[in-house]
């Protein structure tokens, strides 16, 4: 399961916990990183209510507006193509499965142990979006050299109207102020980051009128999600069988072929994108020859669909390992039954 | 005894005392499909033995890339249930082709009875094929509900001639849902005193949203008998539903070309459309305020799901 250098530093560093991997993790990223904490001043606050939503319990109206005023100046300084240094773990849509986050945890680490790098759509479609994004960002606002969480398709007004965010945050606040707060800081959401500049992640994919990272650095991304160009394709795009672009069936981005990869990651130096955004059954899937790996991290997604989640481990010498999980054994989710319209003919 | 009236008299009508005798939404006449449409003719189809109402908007123009969008209704309705959205679309470059099905509105045919998803099926292609076989512009096959399901088929068949895509509304392989239609058949009054009436229980009773759409798709639906009556016996299509709804999903993600639904509700999506639509293998169009008419509740949007395909890159 896990790569076995890393197995062989077990040891050289005080472990806290019970000898897990996942502790050896931890030291791994403390060496790297330094470990020096977050601003104390905010500290206090952030691990209550790290702890609070751990449980599964969302924050007060008020918190939330706190929490997102303090990540958004984290967020406002990261760069569109946001550095990041391995060992890392990369991660994949997420979509409200709450429980299944919390076991994307107990088998991949949590931060600050393990270095974590989401590629967006943290909500819509599960039932717990609203703990889900808060959680991932509190995490981001705690320990923020630690995770990076770029931005999904679902990470807009628009769609989270019409596919769940919205109407969950009406639920559970009566009003709609949780669900602005939340998509305001959307907008700040980093659209790509750069493993050890060889390892290109995001949510969608290419886009035809991008052909270098420097063109993904100067793009003005605090913004909604526009309907077309090179911000909206970065997120909708999707790989294909087919050469060359191709019209999204999505209805927005592109499809892009082999030819379009290679010449991508050949242009950038870089060995691999890696992208969410497509249901994989096994949780990833390479394609392109290897140019182009997906992840998945929404196991059973939408409770209906019998996938397996992945993600995936790049150690500090940039070996990828792919993890695989199964949805999280819980108790108290609602019934899932799917409601059908009673009238149809 | 009492309990057991009751029971046969099934839920109650909507049609009650208590329902306003005028509007309460303004007017509650009749509208023409000429306040909407260009041109209503029919055209008969001797290999079908059935002659179609057909209403269009716009000329085939010969312009590079226009588009004609072929418009299929549901169960019960007709070609009017377009009305609205197709007068959207009046100012678009495009041409609109809504028709009425086999023993639906003005459609006259021999028979009447076999309503199976074979005979509707090859009764649209047909009609597509005797309008369109030396058509220039680009084809979009448009259905909802049953007429969804038709289209899925119709598309599948490879017979429509320069089909770019097809656009599915409110229709999911419902199979579950078929034994609540009984419930829903019966709480329909059978008879309406005047068009008024209908049109005025047709938004009372939650079926449709706007009462523009229902003066003009209603009045459609009925003909004479003891004041007005359905005229398609939905209750006598039973036989037939599995077979309309059976293997859609499939048929759908067959389709070449673009693929499109738009729901009402996410709700609707079975596993096999989750996974396809998660994987971007169609685009998914979501209404959530809309009932289950979603283009006669909102035509402006509909229209604009549907010109969207203008917009798009060179087929």
């Amino acid at each position: 399961m896990v790569t076995t250098p890393r197995e062989n530093l077990r040891g050289q560093f005080s472990i806290q916990t019970t000898a897990s991997l996942t502790a050896t993790r931890t030291n791994m990223s403390a060496r790297r990183t330094g470990n020096k904490g977050p601003d104390p001043s905010t500290q206090g606050d952030v691990d209550k209510w790290i702890a609070k939503v751990m449980e599964c319990k969302a924050l007060s109206e008020q918190e939330v507006k706190q929490l997102c005023d303090k990540a958004k100046e984290i967020l406002i300084e990261e760069s569109n193509v946001q550095e990041v240094r391995c060992p890392v773990t990369v991660c994949g849509d997420v979509h409200g499965q709450f429980h299944d986050l919390i076991e994307l945890f107990r088998i991949g680490g949590s931060s600050p142990d393990t270095n974590l790098l989401f590629m967006g759509d943290y909500v819509d479609r599960g039932y717990y979006s609203v703990e889900t994004v808060t959680l991932l960002v509190l995490l981001k606002t705690r320990y923020k050299d630690r995770i990076t969480i770029l931005r999904g398709n679902h990470e807009s007004r628009q769609i989270t109207q019409v596919y769940g965010f919205y109407d969950e945050c009406l639920r559970k606040y009566g009003n709609p102020n949780v669900w602005k707060f939340f998509t305001d800081l959307f907008d700040y959401l980093p659209l790509t980051a750069l493993i050890e500049s060889q390892i290109f992640c995001l949510h969608g994919g290419l886009s035809p009128t991008i052909d270098s990272l420097d063109q993904v650095r100067s793009l003005d991304r605090i913004q909604e999600v526009p309907h077309e160009g090179p911000m909206c394709d970065l997120l909708w795009s999707d790989p294909d069988e087919r050469c060359g672009w191709g019209i999204s069936p999505r209805g927005a981005g592109y499809t892009f072929g082999q030819d379009i990869s290679e010449q991508y990651n050949h242009n950038n130096g870089l060995k691999l994108v890696s992208r969410a955004h497509q249901l994989v059954m096994e949780g990833y899937n390479w394609c392109h020859d290897q140019n182009v790996v997906t992840i998945f991290s929404a196991p059973n997604y939408c409770y209906r669909c019998a996938n397996q989640a992945a993600i995936m481990e790049v150690d500090e010498r940039m070996n990828y390992t792919f993890l695989q999980f199964d949805p999280a054994p819980r108790k108290g989710e609602p019934h899932v039954t799917r409601r059908t319209p009673d009238y149809f003919l | 005894m009492q309990k057991d009236l009751f029971k046969k008299m099934g839920p109650p009508l909507p049609l009650s005392a208590s329902m306003p005798k005028k509007s309460f939404n303004g007017e509650m006449t009749a509208l023409s499909w000429s306040e909407f449409f260009d041109t209503c003719e029919d055209i008969r189809v001797e290999s079908r033995k059935a002659t179609f109402r057909v209403h269009r908007i716009g000329k085939e123009k010969g312009d590079e890339g226009a588009l004609t969008f072929i418009l299929l209704h549901g169960a019960g309705h007709t070609s009017l249930s377009w009305a609205l959205c197709a007068k959207e679309m009046a100012d678009a470059n495009c041409q609109v082709f809504a028709f009425d099905c086999r023993a639906h509105g003005s459609t006259t045919s021999d028979d009447e009875e076999d309503l199976s998803v074979e005979v509707l099926t090859e009764d649209a292609t047909s009609l597509i094929e005797q309008c369109f076989n030396e058509t220039k512009n680009q084809i979009v096959i448009v259905g909802h509900s049953m007429g969804g399901a038709i289209a899925a088929r119709v598309a599948a068949s490879g017979r429509v001639p320069r089909l770019v895509a097809t656009i599915v509304i409110d229709v999911v392989e419902a199979l579950a849902a078929l034994p609540g239609m009984h419930r829903i058949l019966e709480a329909r009054p059978q008879h309406f005193p005047t068009l008024e009436d209908a049109i005025n229980w047709s938004i009372y009773s939650g079926m449709l949203k706007k009462s523009e759409s229902a003066r003009v798709s209603i009045p459609s639906q009925l003909v004479p008998s003891n004041g007005l009556t359905w005229r398609t016996r939905l209750e006598k299509t039973e036989p037939f539903w599995k077979g309309w709804f059976t293997d859609l999903s499939k048929t759908f993600l067959s389709v070449k070309g673009h693929r499109v639904l738009i729901l009402a509700g996410t709700d609707r999506l079975d596993k096999e459309l989750t996974i396809a639509h998660m994987q971007g293998r169609f685009q998914l169009i979501l209404f959530p305020t809309c009932g289950h008419t979603i283009q006669e509740d909102d035509p402006q949007r509909t229209a604009q799901a549907l010109l969207q395909l203008q917009t798009k890159n060179k087929w």
